[in-house]
């Protein structure tokens, strides 16, 4: 059957003007709220300082906070607020304001903070406006670099927080191991560490889908640990569809700077349903992922790849001879490889620790 | 005790878990309380655009009508769900229909005591799930217009703007007919970008040139 793809009343409408005002709202879709938010208020920091880059005045040297508040209510009364849609375009001055937006930030409504100093500001909030308990970024255009906290609480627990420095610095090869492996520790060595929509084992097999599940463990937290930079997750690319890709957004129509491509495999002794794997299909999976982070990285000009294996078979393989074959093709092919051991276990992760002592 | 007393008609059942998730998603991007016609139209781009996150709309059908989008089982829906208290009703109206009868006219919201363990059980479904993480994304795309800037873009949605069919006849874009002018302008975008642009993003900027076209920026 012939797939209709015209466009109907809309054939013919300038699709490009749309896209060059792209603000790239609705990439962090699915994210849970407490990471999104701040990513989506530093994205809206970043548009901006770079639409002050063509404009002659700045913004005011005063704090800017956003507070995760999208109903109205009792500050309407106790504060003239005006409303601002399309936020993200960055045409808005955003410091020196009280800011009541959504997850994604796309529109908010805003106060004037007058004072400059932080604890009255905190003060004005928690106390008088009374809304200390409200998840809550400030941007402090003040320090150099530009330092964003997150306060998961609210205000009202100042020592809660999260804070991030905009840099332009590029993030390193160095770095995102890091991150992946501070990821491994919490979130993927054993059953209990998964969350429970993300469990990679079932009866001590690996589960069908344990390359998606892996990949929504490390979206969100390269997302958490990255918040200036886009995660971007099985795009379609002329070379097939890649698994996770980092970039920058350089807020220019067309534009963007491509990091870091990783390619995701699982090693198995055993599928899902209990069926054997070879050492050579071992092998065969490594070659092929290989191949894929170097296409995904030529095709979108990325600076750096990195094949990411997690090991869930029976045995682990501490010196990496899974890898002794490829390494030279890794090495000359510019794909650093990462492997992970994931056990079965908590029985598995004490034999391992403490066998030997 | 008769089976056929406890017989579901799930059909109608995922029709009113599907608004209690509309509900839902539109507190979260600071829509509610919702006027009822602008749920309608919030239920018909949630349709229409579900084909952009490779998911299958719940209705693939429309009634075209004047004032925007009209699904009869949403409306016996929502006064369902006001009955049973999972959503609340504010600046209750009656207003005359097209077709000259009366109906109920207000906003809504979810009353979350009652909405929170129907949204808490979509947990164990993952494809529902989805489906509501797709309809929030829609909610946030719409919060970006504002409230009366909505019904404008919705007249410019490539799908109901259509002349063929004309009003009070029915749109259908999923049921017997396969092509979906929205969903086809949203995956378009992607010509003109240096990476395809992830679903999300499809939804907002599918809006956004909505929104444009509404104030004649064409």
């Amino acid at each position: 059957m012939t797939v209709d793809h015209s466009l109907g009343p809309l054939e013919g409408t300038d699709l490009r003007a749309t896209v060059n005002a792209n603000t790239g709202s609705g990439d962090e879709a699915g994210l849970p709220p407490d990471i999104r938010f701040p990513r989506e208020i530093i994205t809206l920091f970043q548009r901006r300082r770079f639409q002050l880059q063509s404009m002659e005045c700045g913004d005011p040297d005063i704090p800017a906070v956003f507070l995760l508040k999208p109903d109205q209510g009792g500050e309407s009364e106790k504060l003239h607020l005006e409303m601002v849609h399309m936020l993200q375009s960055g045409k808005t001055q955003l410091t020196g304001r009280l800011w009541f937006v959504n997850t994604a930030a796309v529109a908010g409504r805003y106060g004037e903070i007058i004072s400059n100093d932080t604890e009255e500001i905190f003060q004005w909030i928690n106390d008088e406006l009374e809304l200390g308990d409200i998840p809550a970024v400030v941007i402090d255009p003040n320090t150099a670099p530009t330092r964003v906290y997150f306060y998961k609480n609210g205000l009202g627990d100042p020592y809660t927080y999260l804070s991030y420095d905009l840099t332009d610095e590029d993030v390193t090869l160095e770095r995102i191991k890091e991150i992946i492996d501070t990821i491994y520790e919490n979130n993927l060595k054993t059953p209990d560490a998964q969350p429970s929509e993300f469990k990679l084992w079932h009866k001590e097999l690996p589960v069908e889908h344990a390359e998606k599940r892996i990949q929504g463990i490390l979206h969100i937290g390269l997302s958490s640990k990255l918040p200036a930079h886009k995660i971007r997750m099985e795009s379609p690319s002329p070379v097939g569809r890649y698994d996770i890709l980092i970039c920058q957004n350089l807020f220019i129509p067309g534009y963007v700077i491509f990091d870091v491509v990783l390619e995701l495999k699982v090693l198995r002794s055993k599928g899902s349903t209990g069926e054997s794997k070879s050492e050579r299909e071992t092998l065969v999976h490594i070659e092929e992922g290989i191949l894929q982070a170097v296409a995904y990285r030529v095709e979108q000009n990325a600076k750096e790849s990195a094949l990411c294996c997690f090991d869930m078979r029976s045995v682990d393989d501490p010196e990496q001879k899974c890898f002794e074959a490829v390494q030279q093709s890794a090495s000359t092919n510019r794909v650093a490889l990462w492997r992970w051991y994931l056990y079965s276990s908590a029985k598995m992760v004490r034999a391992a620790r403490y066998r030997d002592s | 005790m008769n089976s056929e007393t406890y017989k579901v008609d799930f059909t109608a059942l995922k029709g009113r878990v599907r608004l209690t998730v509309l509900l839902d998603a539109a507190e979260e991007a600071g829509l509610a309380p919702m006027p009822v016609l602008r749920l309608h139209t919030f239920a018909y781009l949630a349709n229409v655009l579900a084909p952009v996150w490779d998911l299958p709309p719940l209705e693939g059908k429309v009634l075209k009508r004047r004032g925007g989008p009209f699904y009869p089982t949403l409306q016996h829906d929502i006064d369902r769900l006001v009955g049973i208290g999972v959503a609340i009703i504010f600046g209750v109206n009656h207003v005359k229909n097209e077709d000259g009868h009366w109906r109920l006219e207000g906003s809504y919201r979810q009353h979350k005591k009652f909405s929170r363990p129907i949204l808490d059980a979509l947990n164990y479904f993952p494809e529902e799930n989805r489906m509501r993480v797709f309809i929030q994304e829609v909610a946030f795309a719409l919060s970006a217009l504002g409230a009366e800037e909505i019904d404008r873009a919705m007249l410019e949605d490539a799908t109901y703007s259509d002349p063929v069919p004309g009003l009070g006849n029915v749109i259908d874009f999923a049921e017997w007919k396969k092509v979906n002018y929205s969903t086809n302008t949203a995956n378009a975008f992607d010509r003109f970008m240096p990476l395809s642009a992830s679903p999300g993003n499809k939804l907002h900027l599918y809006i956004s040139h909505l929104y444009r076209r509404a104030h004649c920026d064409r």
